[in-house]
C-alpha cells in the first residue's frame, strides 16, 4: 500500500480511509471549509491522491448518469441481461448515430438561443451575471388583500415598516396616533385613525378592536364587513364611519347609503338585524344597546380630507430634505450629488453638484420629468430602451458609497443599471439591479476577474413601484462591501480581493449601459422605473449617516 | 454557394449546419471529462449540471472550428474552469474556494488521464451489475433525479449518515471492482 506524502496539517493523510471519508465529506456537502481546505492540500500536493479523488468522482458521476436503471437492473436480476452499451452509444437506439447528434443538437441549441437572445454577455466567460437570472419566471402569489396608500403623522412601532403602495396581507395593524388609508382589493377603502388596532381577515373583513374608522364602499364592494366589540357591521353600499370610545361602546354614523348591524358573534342572526340610513347615528354599549346620537360627519377624516392632510404633510417633509441637500452642497465628501430637480430653463439637463463646489452637468436623453418622491418634487422616469442620464465623474477614490432613492417598477431586463461606468474597466465599479432583484456592486480586477457582491432579492413584486432607498458603501479600510435598503443593512461582504488600484467613475451611465468597446455585445440594462436622488461620496459613510439619508428622504 | 441578405432566413445555411455537426462532435467527445472537472471544483452535482450548460453556451458562441481535437479540449477546460471558478465567486462564496493551481493541477490530471478513466466507466457499469440487489436498489433511489437522501434516509428508517456511509461503502467497493476489472482486460 503506497504512502501519501504529509505536508500542511499534516491530519489523516496517511490513512487511506480518512482520505476517503473527506473527500465523501466534500462531496456530500458535510465537509467544513477547513475541511475543504485539507482535500486542496492533499491534492495540491500529491498526484496520486488527486486521481484517486478523480476516480471517486467518476464513480459517483456514472451512477447518476445511469438511463433508466429501475428498467436495467430489473432486467438482469430476472435474466442476466447483456452489458450495457459503452456510455457514448446510450442515446436513444431509434435515433442510429447521426440521430443523437440531432438531438443533441435540438436539445443544445435550444439552449443556446433563449440564451443569446436574452442576453448576449460581455465577450468574456464571467458569465455568472448571467445565472440564476434565467430561471424559469414562477408565479408569484399574492398574499395581500389591500394596498397602503396615504398616510399622514402616522406614529408608533411597526408604523415605521409601513410604505406607501405597500401590498398588506391579512393580519394585525397597530400604531398609536395618524392617519392611513387602506384600499381592499374588494373594493372598499378605509381610512383609520389610530390610536387603532385593526385585524385584516380578508379583502372585505376587518375586525377593529380600537381606533376610528372610515369606509367608502362603492357599489362592487357591497358586503365590506366590519367586526367590533359588541356590533358587526355589514356595509349595504354606502360612506360610513365607527369609532370605538374608551368607555367601550361602538359609535356607527352613515353619512350616505346603508348598512346593517348585527348582534356580535350572533352569526348574522336577522333577528338581531338593525338597518341604519343615511344621517343615522347610533351608539351600541358594551350591553350591545344601541341608542341614538347626534352625527358628527366632521369627527371622521374621509380620503379626500386625508388626501390634503398629507399633502400638506409632503410639504413639510419635502422642505426638511431641501436643507439636507444644502447641507450636502458643503460635504467633502461628495463628489456627485444629483437631487433631480427639474431645471425648468433646460430641462434636458440633469444638474449635480462635484466636489469643491463644481457642477456636473448630466445630459438626459430620451427620460421624461415626472412625479417624484413628494407631488411637489420632480423624479426622472426611465421607461425606454434608451433613456439614460450621460455623466462624468472626475476623480479617484480608495473608499466610496453610493446612495439613491429609486421607484423601481419592474425587472425587465437581465441587469436594470442604477450607475454603470462605460464598458466595465478595471476599478470602475457596476452598480445594478439584476432581474432576480439582487442588488450588485461588481468590481472588474486585473486579469479580467470581475466580483460581484450582491445582495440577493431586495426586489420583489411586491416592492415594485414603491419608493425605496438604495445604498452600498465600498470601504476598503475596513475591506468591506454593505448593501442597505430603506436604511437597513440588507448585506456585508468582505472583499474577496482588493481593486488593483483606486476606484474611479469617469465617463458613465445612470438608468442605462454605455459600452463603447466593440467587442461587448450588452444586452440593454434599462432601468424601468423613476429615479429621485443620486448621491456618490468618495469615503465609505457609516450605517447612521446612511439612516439618516434613508429618514430624511422618505416620502 | 447562395447567401442571404440581412440574415432573415430563419433555416442554418449549409456551412453552419456543418459547423454545429463539427462542434457537437467535439463537444460530446470531451463533454464527460469536462463535466467530471466541474464536479471536482464544485462537488455539488446540481451546480455542476448548471454551470455544465453555461460550458456548453460559451463554447458554441466562440467556437472556431479550425480547432482540433486537443486544442478544442484544452481550450473546453479552460473555459470551464473559468466558469466553474466563477460561478463559486457568484453562488458559494462562503464556500472554500479552491486556489488555480489546484485546479490547474486537476484540469491537468483529468486529461492526462481522461483514457483511464474513460474505460473505468465502462468498467463501473459491468460493476454495478455485479451488486448486490439491495445495494442496486438503493443506488437506484439514491441517485434518481432529484432525490433528497434526508428524505430517503427517513423512509428507510436510517439516520442521514447511515444512508451515507453505506452510498459511500459501495462507491468504494466500485472503485475496487473497476480497478480489477481493467487490470483483468490488461492480461488478456
Amino acid at each position: 500500500m503506497r504512502q501519501t506524502r504529509t505536508r500542511g496539517r499534516g491530519l489523516l493523510v496517511n490513512d487511506q480511509h480518512a482520505r476517503l471519508e473527506l473527500i465523501r465529506r466534500c462531496l456530500d456537502g458535510e465537509a467544513t471549509n477547513e475541511e475543504i481546505a485539507q482535500l486542496e492540500e492533499l491534492l495540491r500536493a500529491d498526484p496520486e491522491f488527486r486521481l484517486e479523488y478523480l476516480r471517486y468522482l467518476n464513480v459517483d458521476s456514472v451512477l447518476a448518469a445511469l438511463p433508466n436503471k429501475r428498467e436495467s437492473v430489473a432486467e438482469c436480476r430476472v435474466h442476466d441481461a447483456p452489458q450495457l452499451p459503452p456510455y457514448e452509444s446510450r442515446w436513444p437506439h431509434f435515433l442510429g448515430p447521426a440521430g443523437w447528434l440531432t438531438a443533441a443538437a435540438m436539445l443544445l441549441f435550444s439552449s443556446v438561443l433563449t440564451l443569446q437572445s436574452i442576453d448576449r454577455e460581455q465577450n468574456n466567460t464571467r458569465s455568472q451575471r448571467t445565472r440564476g437570472i434565467i430561471a424559469k419566471p414562477t408565479a408569484v402569489k399574492d398574499t395581500g388583500v389591500a394596498v397602503l396608500t396615504r398616510t399622514a403623522g402616522l406614529q408608533g412601532a411597526a408604523s415605521t415598516n409601513w410604505r406607501i403602495g405597500e401590498t398588506i396581507p391579512p393580519g394585525l395593524m397597530k400604531w398609536d396616533s395618524g392617519l392611513l388609508q387602506l384600499e381592499f382589493y374588494g373594493g372598499a377603502t378605509v381610512v383609520a385613525e389610530g390610536p387603532a388596532e385593526i385585524e385584516i381577515l380578508d379583502e372585505s373583513r376587518v375586525v377593529c378592536r380600537a381606533g376610528r374608522l372610515r369606509a367608502r364602499v362603492p357599489e362592487p364592494a357591497r358586503g365590506f364587513a366590519v367586526l367590533a366589540p359588541n356590533v358587526e357591521l355589514v356595509d349595504l353600499g354606502t360612506d360610513f364611519g365607527l369609532d370605538i370610545l374608551d368607555d367601550g361602546s361602538v359609535e356607527v354614523h352613515v353619512f350616505d347609503g346603508a348598512v346593517e348591524l348585527f348582534a356580535v358573534e350572533s352569526n348574522r342572526d336577522l333577528s338581531t338585524r338593525v338597518q341604519l340610513n343615511a344621517g343615522d347615528a347610533v351608539s351600541v354599549g358594551r350591553d350591545g344597546i344601541s341608542k341614538p346620537v347626534g352625527s358628527r360627519n366632521a369627527d371622521f377624516v374621509s380620503p379626500s380630507r386625508l388626501n390634503r392632510m398629507s399633502a400638506f404633510q409632503q410639504q413639510q417633509t419635502h422642505r426638511d430634505w431641501r436643507t439636507f441637500r444644502d447641507s450636502l452642497r458643503d460635504d467633502p465628501r461628495v463628489v456627485a450629488y444629483f437631487p433631480f430637480e427639474r431645471n425648468s430653463s433646460d430641462d434636458r439637463v440633469l444638474t449635480g453638484y462635484g466636489s469643491n463646489g463644481t457642477v456636473i452637468e448630466g445630459a438626459i436623453v430620451g427620460c421624461e420629468w415626472t412625479q417624484g418622491r413628494w407631488s411637489s418634487k420632480s423624479s426622472l422616469q426611465f421607461k425606454r430602451p434608451g433613456d439614460r442620464v450621460r455623466l462624468n465623474v472626475p476623480g479617484k477614490f480608495e473608499s466610496m458609497t453610493y446612495s439613491t432613492w429609486v421607484r423601481v417598477d419592474g425587472l425587465d431586463r437581465m441587469h436594470s443599471s442604477l450607475l454603470l461606468t462605460d464598458g466595465f474597466r478595471e476599478n470602475s465599479p457596476h452598480w445594478q439591479i439584476r432581474r432576480d432583484g439582487n442588488l450588485v456592486l461588481g468590481v472588474q480586477h486585473p486579469g479580467d476577474n470581475a466580483i460581484n457582491y450582491q445582495a440577493k432579492s431586495v426586489f420583489n413584486a411586491f416592492r415594485l413601484g414603491q419608493w425605496t432607498h438604495l445604498a452600498t458603501v465600498y470601504d476598503s479600510e475596513r475591506s468591506l462591501v454593505t448593501h442597505y435598503v430603506n436604511g437597513e443593512v440588507a448585506k456585508k461582504h468582505r472583499l474577496k480581493s482588493f481593486a488593483g488600484g483606486l476606484l474611479e467613475i469617469g465617463n458613465a451611465t445612470i438608468g442605462n449601459w454605455s459600452e463603447p468597446e466593440p467587442h461587448h455585445a450588452p444586452g440593454i440594462r434599462n432601468l424601468n422605473g423613476c429615479m429621485d436622488e443620486l448621491i456618490v461620496f468618495n469615503e465609505a459613510l457609516l450605517g447612521k449617516e446612511v439612516r439618516r439619508i434613508h429618514e430624511v428622504g422618505r416620502p | 454557394m447562395e447567401h442571404t441578405v440581412g440574415g432573415a432566413n430563419r433555416f442554418m445555411e449549409k456551412s453552419e449546419r456543418e459547423q454545429h455537426d463539427h462542434f457537437l462532435r467535439l463537444f460530446m467527445e470531451h463533454e464527460e471529462m469536462l463535466r467530471l472537472f466541474v464536479r471536482s471544483l464544485l462537488f455539488n452535482m446540481e451546480e455542476s449540471r448548471e454551470v455544465m450548460q453555461e460550458v456548453a453556451v460559451v463554447l458554441w458562441r466562440k467556437f472556431d472550428s479550425s480547432l482540433d481535437s486537443d486544442s478544442f479540449r484544452r481550450w473546453a477546460f479552460g473555459v470551464a474552469r473559468m466558469e466553474a471558478l466563477a460561478f463559486r465567486r457568484d453562488r458559494a462564496r462562503d464556500r472554500h474556494l479552491f486556489g488555480d493551481d489546484v485546479a490547474e493541477l486537476l484540469g491537468c490530471t483529468i486529461q492526462d488521464e481522461a483514457n483511464r478513466l474513460d474505460h473505468e466507466r465502462n468498467a463501473l457499469e459491468t460493476c454495478v451489475r455485479k451488486l448486490r440487489p439491495d445495494q442496486r436498489e438503493l443506488l437506484q433511489s439514491a441517485y434518481q433525479p432529484g432525490a433528497k437522501l434526508k428524505d430517503l434516509a427517513k423512509t428507510l428508517g436510517w439516520t442521514s449518515m447511515t444512508l451515507y456511509k453505506k452510498l459511500h461503502r459501495i462507491r468504494l467497493q466500485l472503485m475496487e471492482c473497476a480497478k480489477r476489472e481493467l487490470a483483468a482486460e490488461d492480461y488478456s
